[in-house]
């Protein structure tokens, strides 16, 4: 697997600001065709993304794995991000999983945990909406991020520092998180890339990676 | 004469009294009063009544004021199930909330359970580890059916509410 790429360009913030995310879509193109769809939300209780998932009569999980990965960054002592997520014993599968900004920050055996967490709460109609930095740089916590009106993602940077970002390619994302395929690929304005993964075919799956 | 006015007084006491527990019949919106549980106290059981509630003390155990509003301030600490008709929540709280109306989660409110209310409200910052569920159709046809076939949806008072205003006193420790 690459290393990361350690050439720095000049340092610069990540202003607050929004784009048309064209992930949001395909997920509401998505949500369109589902009753009562089961919602994994990843990041923070979002007021704005509970009202915009109303709609379609959804049932959320929310699972704050932002702000656990801000803990563990902030105090020595933290626990692990991704225990509350392992010890959770709800298996059933989610229709759609909200994964933003959040793989940029976890190592790549934090990666492949999450991976491997996320397979065992997907079945084969599952889809995950993921965004990634590919810049070189990135703000050193993740965005606070919100939906916005017609299909806006609206973010904003929790701290002005910057830091080395993984810059995960689409392989190495694939390598780490085997049972997801990318369906659909999107540049964001502010830099980000995000990712409409589908589930591939469990039945090609060895039984080797069910340990979670 | 002055015996006749002490039976008239002892009538008229007992329908104050009986006053104070019967159903509100003119208004649609009858003044309660509410109870707090104070920043001290620590209460074990099941809490139930027909009054508003703010906590802001310790509460393990149940909650259930399916007519009134719950608050959860931010000294409060809730080990309990909630179901109440509209809830605020400024502290913390393990368990499950349920309400027929609304639920705010404020920001500074913590929440670990399962939350589930027609209309539910999260202000930035607020904090849920746990599931949202604004759908409840269907939990509101179960909650009516089996609890007073008569019951309306605008949720008349029962009867025996007077018993429950009676709980809700005796439970405080």
């Amino acid at each position: 697997m690459n290393t990361f790429c350690l050439r720095r360009s000049q340092p610069s913030t990540i202003p607050a600001g929004f784009y048309r995310s064209l992930g949001l879509a395909s997920v509401a193109e998505f949500l369109a065709t589902k009753s009562r769809p089961r919602v994994l939300d990843l990041g923070p209780a979002r007021a704005a993304t509970v009202a915009y998932l109303s709609t379609y009569r959804p049932r959320i999980q929310i699972e704050d794995l932002t702000s656990a990965i801000i803990d563990s960054r902030e105090r020595t002592a933290a626990p692990d991000p991704l225990l509350s997520l392992t010890e959770m014993t709800d298996r059933r599968p989610f229709d759609l999983i909200f994964a933003w900004d959040l793989c940029n920050y976890l190592s790549v055996s934090g990666v492949e945990a999450l991976g491997r967490y996320l397979r065992s709460v997907s079945s084969p109609r599952t889809i995950l909406f993921g965004s990634f930095w590919n810049t070189i740089e990135m703000p050193e916590l993740p965005l606070h991020m919100h939906i916005g009106k017609e299909n806006t993602l609206v973010y904003e940077p929790r701290s002005a520092v910057m830091t080395v970002g993984p810059r995960y390619s689409k392989r190495q994302i694939l390598e780490m998180i085997p049972h997801l395929q990318i369906a659909r690929s999107f540049l964001a304005r502010n830099g980000m890339e995000e990712h409409i993964f589908t589930t591939r075919d469990f039945s090609v799956e060895s039984s080797a990676d069910d340990n979670v | 004469m002055f015996g006749k006015n002490d039976t008239e007084k002892k009538l008229e006491t007992t329908r104050i009294d009986a006053a104070r527990f019967d159903a509100p019949t003119t208004t649609s919106a009858p003044q309660q009063s509410a109870s707090t549980i104070g920043n001290s106290l620590k209460i074990q059981g099941e809490i139930t009544g027909a009054e508003d509630l703010t906590i802001e003390g310790r509460v393990e155990g149940t909650v259930t004021l399916k007519q009134n509003r719950v608050t959860v301030g931010k000294s409060g600490r809730v080990s309990a199930n909630i179901n109440a008709k509209s809830m605020i929540i400024d502290g913390e709280v393990t368990g499950d909330l349920e309400a027929a109306e609304q639920i705010l989660v404020r920001k500074s409110g913590l929440v670990k359970g399962n939350v589930r209310a027609p209309r539910i409200v999260l202000e930035d910052g607020a904090r849920i580890k746990g599931s949202v569920d604004t759908d409840t159709t269907e939990n509101l046809l179960v909650s009516y059916e089996t609890t007073a076939p008569s019951t309306t949806v605008n949720g008349a008072k029962k009867a025996d509410d007077s018993k429950s205003s009676a709980t809700s006193r005796s439970a405080i420790q």
